[in-house]
């Protein structure tokens, strides 16, 4: 009897123990990424009149030197993007950046604008993270797994920040 | 390196020179004094010299050479009392019939030859566990890397081996462990690989798995350790015997798991036919699995034959010839779609594609004892395997691989006197591939070994080195020297200590180096670069066996560190547009840790064990948390005789979540984050309805546990095996 009671107890102690943590894909994943919101100075009126192709925030894991670097990245998946367009000709926008593969480092982070047709060469950085102010020093951001990151954009198409391009 | 094995040879040699003694051969059987059945693995030595042998499961032993006169025998096994007696042998075969009495503890002494040469467990300087066919059959083992997972201090994932966290995530190629089928290798050409799923479990005698650096004696691939596996030698009266199993795979876990109505099923069996006729001796088998799985576009089909002739013309010559012929055929089911369709291959999988791998591999021993402490062992073997994705009977062109293995060895153990014994040996292993994924590659890889064993008095010390050189069309030759170092003090009958040091390389399979391929979303890309990774391993343990308390039992305990050098890794190459990955030598990495066994039995029909394994895996090269590894394993088993036909078991196994992947493979494979802790409970109950037929009921991951064996691939679920057995 003292036999079976011990078996019937190591039973519910496996029990609990396999009965917890396992996986579960009802549980949503944690989202990891970058958050944020974009202003434009000056509203709609301030942006340009054409030559606006797309809209995107960009976290790159390496500067780029030249434009084609841009698009190589992103082919690389050495950077993370937002998935769609940005509005336009707006006033402000909200943003979100999903990180797959966290934790993650990202020391060049950029609202950038395509203005011309050729989507390897004509971007244009509207406005680059620096948390010193200084526009012509990048901050870094780094993506802990679970975790979000908020950035806050100041976009000034009559001051823009110092191109990365050599 | 090379003088010094020619002089081990020319000493050896004239010591054969002595010739043959007036010797003789004792042979005999080892039973249960109570019930007259025949014990396996029992030992049985000589005192005084190293001659010695493990009974088979007849029971039956042969100790040749035995020099004439007064012989004392001892005889012994974990659970009985050990036996001493003394033998007069005055003709050229004695026969010894050995009685042993059970003294209630449920345990196995067992002789390993993963030293390549008989030892009792307690001479070697290094931690070894053994998987006896008693085991298999309690636990009614299909495949021997299930056998595996309830080693304490092994992973297994799929056919990946990882001993005390050598191995990581290495895309199914390049095994840190040797792989060994009666001395044979059994790892192919191109891959470096092994298929446990085809390997014939009804003619394994016993599994020794040597858990440290061992490639001073078994060269490439024994980074980790070495697995050797050793078949049954056949009795006098014809065996036969049958297995047949089916069982289904129980209701996935998750509504979004599931993907079918009906439940999944798996069924097999397997026969096994072996005798021995005066001088020659026979053992057929072969069998077939059918596996539905618990997943979508996962079902196998494997079958495999193996057959072993054994011929023995004297006394003092064995020579034996064995062929094996596997079939694999799948669906290749590389990662899951999501974690909330985990059962389901990513969407763009072709489900008619299958990957069909065929194996065969012959060979060749000679056993020959040269004089009366001289015994020649000569083998040749071949190894060819082939692998192809097909649909249909189409074979598509983007993945095929045909590999011949040829392997050589040819080893000399002397003993030069009571107290000294030298083992050493040639081989020589020849790869030959042609591929579309590897190109047209030959690897060679000749060596040179020698060891050396003193015993003084209850200290046993061991040292010896390997010289291997590897050859490749691409590369400038390599060289690698292993040495070894081993102590073993037998302090009293009841507690064993040992050390050891040693050195342990692989070579890269030629996969590692030419592959180029694309494996599910993975590009490959060759690295002909790539050189051997090296390690160097370390133990300090010891072996306590207590028969004399209320509750008999054995503990095993044993520090260990392993420094691991230039590992090879799959590494994504970030440079590159495509991100491929590319093997390559990356890594410098010590893993630290603990490992405790205890064994004992509770009460006369209730007996347990329970392992306990900690680690410290650490990347030097990044000062972090090297990737891929555990950090807790344990294992535990109770074994439960309820009634003389009606036996219980449970069993549980656990590991920590893994913390450590690389982060890039959630680019590639959807919540690849997705990992847990394991933890399995598996239970059996076995029905003796005849001496002859044994019905078992098996429940496999009981409390239907989902968890992750590598990354985005969920593991088996809970599924019911019912198996009837004939012998």
């Amino acid at each position: 009897m003292r036999l079976l009671s011990t078996l019937g107890a190591l039973i519910v102690v496996l029990g609990i123990a396999t009965g917890c943590g396992g996986l579960d894909p009802t549980v949503e994943p944690a989202f990891s990424g970058i958050r944020g919101t974009i202003t434009f100075a000056g509203g709609p009126s301030a942006w340009p009149t054409d030559s606006i192709y797309d809209l995107r925030v960009v976290a790159f894991e390496e500067q780029p030197k030249v434009p084609a670097d841009i698009i190589a990245s992103l082919i690389r998946q050495r950077a993370a993007f937002t998935p769609t367009m940005l509005p336009v000709r707006t006033d402000s926008c909200t943003f979100e950046i999903e990180v797959l593969a966290p934790p993650r480092v990202f020391p060049y982070v950029v609202v950038a604008m395509q203005v011309g047709p050729n989507f390897q060469q004509d971007w244009l950085m509207l406005d680059v993270h620096a948390p010193s102010g200084d526009k012509s020093q990048p901050g870094i951001v780094r993506v802990p797994s679970g975790g979000v990151v908020n950035l806050r954009f100041a976009v000034d198409f009559a001051n823009l920040p110092p191109q990365p391009f050599e | 390196m090379m003088i010094t094995f020619v002089l081990v040879l020319a000493l050896l040699t004239t010591h054969i020179m002595s010739a043959y003694a007036d010797v003789a051969v004792l042979r005999g059987r080892v039973r249960d004094s109570e019930t007259q059945k025949p014990i396996r693995a029992a030992t049985v030595r000589i005192d005084g010299t190293r001659l010695g042998d493990v009974t088979n499961s007849q029971g039956e032993f042969v100790i040749r050479n035995v020099p004439y006169g007064s012989a004392t025998v001892k005889a012994s096994f974990v659970g009985y009392e050990p036996l001493v007696r003394t033998v007069d042998i005055a003709s050229d075969t004695v026969f010894l019939d050995v009685m042993l009495t059970n003294a209630s503890v449920n345990k196995r002494e067992v002789i390993v030859s993963a030293n390549r040469r008989v030892q009792a467990v307690q001479d070697v300087p290094i931690t070894v566990s053994v998987v006896t066919a008693e085991d298999l059959d309690q636990r009614s083992i299909t495949r021997l890397d299930d056998a595996l997972r309830y080693v304490n201090g092994i992973v297994v994932a799929r056919d990946q081996v990882n001993i005390r966290g050598t191995s990581g995530f290495a895309l199914g190629v390049g095994s840190r462990a040797a792989v060994l089928l009666d001395g044979f290798s059994l790892l192919s050409g191109d891959n470096g690989d092994i298929k446990f799923d085809v390997l014939p479990v009804s003619d394994i005698e016993r599994i020794e798995i040597v858990k440290g650096a061992g490639s001073a004696l078994y060269g490439t691939g024994a980074l980790g350790g070495v697995i050797q596996l050793i078949t049954k030698d056949p009795g006098d009266t014809l065996s036969l015997y049958s297995r047949v199993y089916g069982g289904l795979y129980s209701d996935r876990p998750y509504q979004q798991w599931q993907y079918r109505e009906s439940p999944s099923s798996q069924w097999g069996g397997d026969v096994r036919l072996a005798q021995r006729l005066g001088p020659i001796s026979f053992s057929v088998s072969g069998g077939v699995r059918r596996d539905e799985s618990f997943r979508l576009y996962d079902d196998s089909f494997r079958a495999f034959a193996y057959g072993k002739l054994t011929w023995t013309p004297s006394d003092y010559t064995t020579i034996r010839l064995f062929g094996f012929v596997s079939r694999d055929d799948k669906q290749n089911f590389v990662y899951w779609r999501s974690l909330d369709s985990a059962t389901f291959p990513p969407a763009t999988v072709d489900p008619g594609m299958r990957l069909q791998t065929d194996r065969i591999t012959s060979g060749a021993e000679l056993t020959h004892v040269i004089s009366d402490a001289t015994s020649l062992i000569a083998r040749y073997g071949v190894f060819a395997s082939t692998f192809q994705d097909r649909i249909g009977d189409v074979r598509l062109d983007s993945n095929y691989s045909r590999a011949l293995a040829h392997n050589l060895d040819v080893q000399l153990t002397s003993t030069l006197s009571n107290n000294f014994v030298v083992t050493a040996g040639l081989t020589g292993r020849l790869n030959t591939v042609t591929s579309d994924v590897y190109g047209t590659s030959v690897q060679s890889i000749a060596s040179g070994y020698v060891q050396g064993e003193y015993t003084l008095g209850s200290l046993i010390a061991t040292i010896g080195a390997r010289i291997d050189r590897e050859q490749m069309d691409t590369l400038s030759d390599q060289l690698e020297v292993s040495p070894k170092f081993g102590l073993t003090w037998e302090v009293d009958d009841a507690l064993a200590l040992r050390m050891s040091v040693g050195k342990g390389f692989r070579a890269p399979a030629i996969a590692e180096r030419y592959a180029q391929i694309r494996y599910g979303p993975f590009i490959i890309v060759r690295n002909p670069n790539v050189l051997s990774e090296r390690s160097w391993s370390m133990e300090v343990g010891g072996r306590w066996q207590s028969r004399t308390t209320s509750i008999p039992f054995e503990v095993d305990a044993a520090l260990f560190g392993n420094e691991l050098y230039d590992l090879i890794e799959p590494t994504f190459v970030l440079d590159d547009p495509a991100v491929p990955i590319k093997f390559q030598n990356i890594t410098r990495a010590r893993i630290l840790g603990a490992e405790i066994n205890l064994r004992c039995m509770l009460a006369s029909t209730l007996g347990i064990e329970t392992g306990l394994t900690l680690m410290s895996p650490t990347d030097l090269s990044t000062n972090s948390r090297l990737k891929y590894r555990n950090t807790v394993l344990s294992y535990s088993r109770a074994m439960w005789t309820i009634l003389p036909w009606l036996e219980a078991q449970l069993e549980y196994r656990y590991q920590d979540r893994i913390s450590a992947i690389d982060d890039r493979l959630a680019l590639f494979v959807p919540n690849a984050d997705a990992r847990v802790a394991v933890h399995i409970v598996d239970a059996r109950a076995f029905v003796k309805a005849t001496d002859r037929v044994r019905i078992g009921v098996l429940g496999r991951n009981l409390m239907n546990y989902a968890y992750t064996e590598i990354v985005g691939n969920l593991g088996p679920t809970r599924s019911f095996v019912l198996q009837i057995e004939y012998r």
